[in-house]
């Protein structure tokens, strides 16, 4: 069966740099917000210093995925080409697929929409990624310089900082329980969507899901963007 | 192999929903938190809901881990 590449190593390199960066964050994370209902955690770990500092060694590896991907893929987009940053710009298409998506999935519409290689949720939740990034970034910093925030902050902000974060935090464990969902749960992928590790989907798989790619491929594009 | 695809078939339909149940309680024990409802009945259910939610991280970590190992299995074969 003929297979037609998604992802380039580099993409899949950085997917798993930042997906174990979060899930750490979250495992190390969650029990500081929730105590009472997470304490074994940091108890297993070796207590809360432990935890911190595994915390703070996992949101350097976030940082450094959105760091890269800004970096890296801004540069290429400017400078050589187009990149992935090309392929999941945000369209009018992706606002008329999510209604036409939406109004499918409450059986108001027979028509599903046809995607192009990312669909509007792959763009949302990329976009969503770097949003949330931003927020952890401040809020982050100014809990773990707390010290050299006080200097040019009053102490109630970091106590709104520390909020912020941990509502934040939960909302992204909401958006990567979605996500898992859609690599895991969903029927069409059970029990996992390898296409992110081995970079290539099967050309049946990518006309079925992704039609508008499908005809771009056979039109002679460009498949492969950095 | 006929055998073990039709068994994953099987599988799916079953998984179908029940994923969707856990992704909703993770959901629902979070605003349950948020808001600190103070009841002993709910307390348990946002127990139960958020470590159903760590626990499901940690899975995906797993899922992680065994798609990176397992990257060339593939092409080995």
């Amino acid at each position: 069966m003929a297979e037609i590449k998604r992802f380039s190593i580099s993409q899949v390199a950085i997917h798993a740099l930042g997906a174990f960066s979060i899930l750490t964050l979250y495992i190390t994370g969650l029990p500081i917000t929730f105590p009472d209902q997470l304490g074994w955690i940091p108890a297993l770990l070796g207590g809360y210093p432990v935890t911190m500092l595994l915390h703070r060694i996992a949101a350097v590896g976030f940082i450094a995925t959105g760091v890269y991907l800004l970096t890296y893929h801004g540069l290429y987009d400017a400078f050589v080409g187009k990149s992935f940053f090309t392929d999941v710009w945000l369209k009018i298409k992706d606002i008329k697929d999510a209604i036409k998506d939406t109004k499918h999935l409450l059986g108001l519409s027979k028509d599903k929409p046809s995607y192009g290689k990312y669909s509007w949720i792959a763009k949302a939740e990329f976009w969503s990624f770097f949003g949330e990034a931003a927020i952890f970034l401040v809020t982050g910093s100014i809990l773990w310089f707390s010290w050299q925030s006080l200097a040019f902050m009053p102490p109630q902000y970091l106590l709104s900082a520390r909020y912020i974060h941990a509502g934040f935090a939960m909302v992204s464990v909401c958006g990567v329980a979605f996500h898992s969902y859609m690599v895991h749960f969903n029927p069409e992928n059970f029990r996992i969507d390898r296409c992110i590790f081995t970079g290539v989907v099967p050309e049946e798989e990518v006309k079925e899901r992704y039609p508008q790619w499908h005809e771009e491929i056979q039109r002679g594009g460009k498949i492969d963007a950095e | 192999m006929k055998k073990y695809r039709e068994a994953v078939r099987l599988m799916q339909n079953k998984i179908k929903y029940s994923g969707a149940v856990v992704v909703a309680i993770i959901y629902i024990s979070f605003i349950v938190a948020i808001l600190k409802v103070q009841n002993p009945v709910v307390d348990v259910f946002v127990t139960i809901g958020i470590n159903i939610a760590l626990l499901f991280v940690i899975v995906n970590l797993g899922a992680l881990l065994y798609g990176i190992i397992t990257r060339n299995r593939r092409e080995a074969n």
